[in-house]
């Protein structure tokens, strides 16, 4: 009797810590599937669109969406140069970033020189995920790197 | 004696029950352990392959807006290929470079062009292929197709 019951307590704490863990790994890969898809979706329209309306440059508090092409991964340094340029919780609201997730954007050409930036650096421990998309800007090569904290 | 008998009899079926409920609970623990592994790996692992097909598009995409590709020069291509992906994907292009003649409707392949590493067979890539023009002042001089095969070296 005395060893069943060590043998439960013992496997039942097991359980516990087994479910526990099945949990946080669960909610830890929900959370990065969401920055994943939100990172994959935000850098898909600044490379691939040109933004909603199309001249949201000319008035950055009015656009609908942010893109910053003028055609597929040719940025334009006048959309680019808008962007940068907006507030960062303006900037949060209009690309669609869920909340709780923050940015930092970052345009380095090929010397690994940065050409445009904005955004936030934490330094708290958090979940950093980068995406990088290679793009031309001021017809030349270039890279965009957008950093999602979450 | 009787009493005896019964009493050894308790104990050992108390001990087969002990040994019994251990066996259970060791092959449920070891179904929970299992299903937590394979159900958060496979998760994590959907998203790299994305990244890299994501990658590949945008390299040809540059590459052809660059005027790398219509340019045929070899080592500009793979400098630039090998700058962007880094050296943790590894790569494999096609280029094809075709004269149109317009009597007969048909296409003939006139140069090709294979770079990268050849000699790697991964499991799993990134293939993007693009269709390209190369032009010079007023004409079309050749119609060009890239296949571009990437795979990640860390697998």
């Amino acid at each position: 009797m005395l060893v069943a019951t060590i043998v439960f307590v013992v496997a039942f704490a097991g359980f516990i810590m087994l479910s526990d863990r099945a949990y946080r790994d669960t909610l830890s890969a929900s959370k990065f599937d969401g920055i994943a898809i939100a990172g994959t979706s935000i850098t898909e329209s600044f490379v691939g669109s040109g933004g909603v309306p199309s001249d949201w440059e000319t008035n950055s508090s009015n656009a609908q969406a942010i893109g910053l092409a003028d055609s597929q991964n040719y940025l334009s340094h006048a959309k680019i140069k808008a962007f940068t340029l907006m507030t960062y919780n303006l900037s949060k609201t209009k690309i669609g970033l869920p909340p709780g997730i923050d940015y930092r954007f970052i345009v380095v050409n090929m010397s690994n020189a940065t050409l445009y930036q904005s955004g936030v650096v934490l330094n708290k421990s958090q979940t950093i995920t980068p995406f990088r998309r290679s793009i031309i800007v001021n017809g030349s090569p270039a890279e965009l790197r957008l950093i999602l904290y979450g | 004696m009787d009493e005896l008998n019964k009493n050894r009899d308790a104990c050992r079926k108390g001990y087969v029950f002990s040994v019994d409920a251990l066996l259970a609970i060791f092959v449920v623990l070891i179904l929970i352990a299992s299903f937590s592994f394979f159900s958060s790996r496979s998760k994590s692992e959907a998203f790299p392959l994305m990244s890299l097909q994501i990658r590949t598009n945008d390299v040809l995409v540059t590459l052809d807006k660059l005027g790398y590709l219509s340019g045929k020069s070899s080592s500009n291509i793979s400098l630039f290929t090998n700058r962007t992906l880094g050296s943790s994907v590894g790569w494999q292009m096609d280029i094809e470079y075709y004269n149109y003649t317009e009597a007969n409707n048909t296409f003939k392949l006139a140069s090709a062009l294979h770079l990268g590493d050849n000699s790697s067979n991964p499991d799993e890539i990134a293939l993007s292929t693009r269709v390209f023009l190369v032009k010079n002042a007023t004409n079309v001089t050749n119609y060009g197709r890239v296949m571009l095969k990437t795979w990640s070296r860390w697998r």
